[in-house]
């Protein structure tokens, strides 16, 4: 009878050892592979934001003076437009439809509201962006001004 | 067992007594708000009773914790989320924002909602009145719109 236990406790940890075995291999050869998959879907990622465009006109309720349309011009419009590829940029933001009416009243403040808050947390342009376009980064100085832009306007808006 | 397996039983044991002992501060709950969102805005029932289920516990001051909150590790993530969340929108604190800053996080809301960003992926695990169906998105999403139009009639 102890024999029988012994070989069955012998077994099963050979069966153990073999399986540890398989499972150390999977996983020498799966990390190699998704950190491969995750680095392309990371250069992907940047690929995206290729699209320069430029700010033709906005809203007559919006006051844009040229050195606010330059800097969003230069740093901002890669993406939140309408012919974007990013989907996200384009829904959290979208110039264009400040100028053609799809953006209500409330929905432009809201919006504006949200830039001042994104520039204030230094959120965008995004990092990863930043590092293929060194030079679309916004200085500290464009981000006040900028700021500042929304803030007017938006109040302005609100009637406050 | 061995002396190293025992060795090592204890450490994790011990480890896991410092992480419980290690200072955080649960955030802070407050009953009393009367700048609460609902208690200023008329908010239709279906709406109101969403908001509380599924978002009151982090976008609030009325928190509740339950039992596994205040166990590390698990504590240490939660009071973050509750602060991170209070300090992006506290519903709490509705009538002191300003108009502007009210149709910020309407929109806010919307994007959140509508894109299933929240509540986030982990939250109706354990509370099952916060999972929110399509429907209930929409439902969301409209009331945040109509509320964010409203402030500037």
């Amino acid at each position: 009878m102890f024999y029988t236990i012994f070989v069955l406790i012998e077994r099963n940890h050979y069966l153990i050892k073999q399986k540890l075995f398989i499972m150390k291999r999977t996983i020498i050869i799966i990390t190699p592979a998704l950190l491969f998959v995750f680095s392309m879907a990371f250069m992907f990622d940047i690929e995206k934001y290729e699209q320069p465009t430029v700010l033709s006109s906005v809203d007559a309720k919006l006051e844009m003076p040229a050195n606010i349309k330059s800097i969003l011009d230069k740093s901002c419009m890669g993406c939140h437009n309408d012919a974007s590829t990013s989907t996200k940029g384009k829904m959290k933001l979208n110039f264009d439809k400040f100028n053609d009416g799809k953006y209500s009243t409330g929905k432009m403040i809201a919006k504006l509201n949200g830039i001042i808050k994104t520039l204030d947390k230094g959120k965008m342009p995004p990092k990863k962006f930043l590092a293929k376009y060194p030079d679309k980064a916004l200085s500290a100085e464009e981000t006040k001004a900028v700021s500042e832009w929304a803030k007017t306007q938006a109040n302005t808006l609100a009637g406050e | 067992m061995s002396k190293r397996k025992r060795l090592l039983w204890y450490s994790v044991f011990g480890i896991i007594i410092l992480m419980q002992v290690y200072p955080v501060s649960q955030p802070e709950v407050f009953s009393d708000n009367p700048n609460d969102l609902l208690k200023n805005v008329e908010v239709p029932e279906n709406i109101s009773s969403m908001l509380k289920s599924a978002c009151y516990d982090c976008h609030s001051n009325e928190s509740v914790y339950p039992w596994y909150t205040n166990i590390a590790p698990v504590k240490w993530l939660i009071y973050r989320d509750i602060n991170v969340g209070r300090e992006a929108l506290n519903f709490s604190n509705w009538t002191l924002l300003s108009k502007v800053e009210m149709a910020g996080a309407l929109d806010e809301i919307n994007d959140e909602v509508s894109e299933g960003d929240m509540p986030m992926k982990i939250y109706p695990i354990t509370h099952p009145d916060a999972k929110l169906s399509d429907e209930d998105r929409q439902a969301i999403v409209d009331w945040a719109d109509e509320l964010m139009e409203s402030l500037f009639e």
